[in-house]
């Protein structure tokens, strides 16, 4: 029973930080209406940012301040070159500038701070600690509170204000948006300078944990289960479908795993996204939609 | 073709007393003229109904007047102000507010969320208030939250508040486009076919609503309707369009009797 726990428990912790790198497209879904495909691209540039002023002598929070502004003065460039001329074009347009976004983030990355695999340490020990007799990992505890602190400060900020109404809006009709003289540029750049901020957290915590390398784009394609299962406008919802496919995918691979064969956590998160898709395709708090006919 | 109509109020060119002034608006869209040489002035607490066959160019002047449709030639003034480069955004920043003839709504927001919205530009804390919950941006809240209510009230929606807005009927999705209109306490109303698809009920409802806000806060309204019934009691002024030219422009009563108007809705005595 203790190790089912621990194995739960530690399952939902990591699965925070899956959670960490949707939260980012959910913002971004919320403004623009379209899947940012650039997301990795940005926590990878973030990161190779971050690391990089570090090494070269950068103190911490300096370094953090000076990649964040770099990030926010892509969101600005982004709104002008990118979503500006497109504004009104369909959302596949809209999605493959995003794709393309994602190319430019990591070549701009590749020139600027090259190939190299680096070293990130946060000061943030991964050794596990005993928490009412569960052994549990120090660094997962670290990112689900580092994870909890963002929300609470995404919430606050996007939630029933009037930055929150004006991004809703926005995402709903930019037309009717525009009419009731909210600026669409501006909470365009908003919205895409705070996925650059969650992009930067989540680009800190994964580069720490496996190293801040190229293959650090990659984790779109765990945040992509978890999206369609939590839904794409909702972060409370992306969080909770964090939690349940990294303790989902963790007690697969070890009590599945002796019966169907190992290497099930590659898959699990896939397979479980495909079963909501079938039963609830607008996720766990997916926001409905209706049309009259 | 007959000169056109125009009887105005007796009206003194102080710029202060117009609402809306457009000159020589000239408008087409591929060769095809939908605006040609538009002149036509909203006074201040006016209530001016837009007519004119379909395709007359009613949509595309209000298009113009709210900045949805940049002008190929002439000049808009908001309150006596040319504005250059009119643009959705300016227009409803100086006041003057549209709703849409399709409805411009919020969807899978619900219909309290939609009004306040209007209430989104007129945020007095800065955002670090709103962050740290501080007095200033809980006083914000409040009064957002009370006008938006008081405007929903004015049209009978204060049961619906907590509704998702794409679950109501038409006419009550009408209804709140107008409320989210009312709550930006906009000088100037421009309304597309505000009681289009709506029932004796709701359409009398409507009609007291933009009464109200005409009369107590004396916002100038322009409409366009087809309901002349309806347009005749409640405007003050009527202007009809008839293949993007101003046909007439005078009192209801006279407007109507004009033989170019009657001539262009039935497409008779020529």
């Amino acid at each position: 029973m203790q190790f089912f726990l621990e194995v739960l428990i530690g399952g939902a912790l990591a699965g925070i930080m899956y959670a960490l790198v949707a939260i980012g497209f959910v913002l971004i879904y919320r403004a623009s209406g379209v899947f940012n495909f650039a997301q990795g691209s940005m926590i990878l540039f973030a990161a190779l940012t971050f690391v990089n002023l570090v090494e070269r002598g950068v103190p911490f929070w300096l370094a953090f301040a000076a990649t964040l502004l770099i990030l926010i003065a892509s969101a600005f460039l982004i709104e002008r070159l990118v979503l500006r001329p497109l504004t009104n074009r369909s959302v596949i347009t809209l999605f493959m500038a995003t794709l393309g976004l994602s190319y430019i983030f990591e070549g701009l990355a590749q020139i600027a701070w090259g190939t190299q695999v680096h070293a990130l340490d946060l000061g943030i020990s991964d050794e596990p600690v005993a928490i009412a007799g569960l052994s549990l990992s120090s660094f997962d505890i670290a990112a689900t509170a580092i994870a909890g602190g963002l929300v609470i400060v995404l919430a606050l900020l996007t939630g029933r204000t009037s930055l929150g109404l004006s991004l809703r809006a926005v995402a709903a009709d930019p037309l009717a948006a525009l009419s009731i003289g909210i600026r669409l540029d501006r909470v365009t750049v908003i919205a895409w300078s705070l996925a650059g901020f969650v992009a930067l957290v989540a680009g800190l915590m994964w580069g720490a944990r496996s190293g801040v390398q190229f293959s650090l784009s990659l984790i779109v394609l765990k945040a992509l289960p978890v999206l369609i299962i939590g839904g794409f406008t909702s972060i409370g919802g992306v969080i909770v479908a964090g939690i349940l496919v990294g303790a989902g995918e963790k007690l697969a691979e070890i009590y599945l795993g002796a019966i169907i064969g190992n290497g099930i956590e590659n898959w699990f998160a896939y397979a479980f996204a495909l079963v909501f898709l079938m039963a609830r395709p607008t996720g766990l708090f997916g926001q409905r939609s209706w049309a009259r006919i | 073709m007959n000169a056109p109509l125009i009887i105005q109020p007796i009206r003194d060119d102080d710029p202060s007393r117009t609402a809306i002034t457009l000159h020589a608006i000239t408008l087409s869209f591929g060769g095809l003229d939908v605006l040609s040489d538009v002149e036509l002035t909203v006074q201040r607490g006016e209530i001016v109904g837009l007519i004119g066959p379909n395709g007359a160019g009613k949509s595309s002047l209000l298009n113009v007047m709210s900045g949805f449709y940049r002008a190929d030639s002439g000049t808009v003034r908001i309150a006596g102000e040319p504005v250059t480069r009119v643009t959705p955004q300016r227009v409803a920043r100086s006041g003057v507010v549209r709703t849409f003839q399709n409805l411009g709504l919020f969807a899978g927001m619900t219909v309290l969320d939609n009004v306040l919205t209007g209430r989104a530009l007129q945020v007095r804390a800065a955002w670090p208030h709103y962050l740290l919950r501080l007095p200033a941006a809980r006083a914000d809240e409040r009064r957002n939250r009370a006008l938006a209510f008081e405007a929903l009230e004015s049209l009978d929606l204060q049961d619906h508040a907590g509704t998702l807005v794409s679950a109501l009927p038409y006419g009550a999705q009408k209804r709140v486009e107008l409320a989210r209109a009312i709550a930006m306490e906009p000088s100037t109303l421009l309304l597309d076919e505000p009681l289009a698809g709506m029932n004796a009920h709701e359409k009398a409802e409507m009609v007291s609503a933009i009464r109200a806000v005409n009369g107590g806060r004396g916002t100038s309204v322009v409409l366009i309707e087809h309901d002349i019934g309806i347009v005749m009691k409640l405007a003050d002024r009527l202007i009809v369009l008839d293949r993007g030219r101003v046909i007439a422009d005078g009192p209801p009563a006279i407007v109507a009797a004009d033989s170019a108007v009657i001539a262009a809705y039935l497409g008779t005595r020529h």
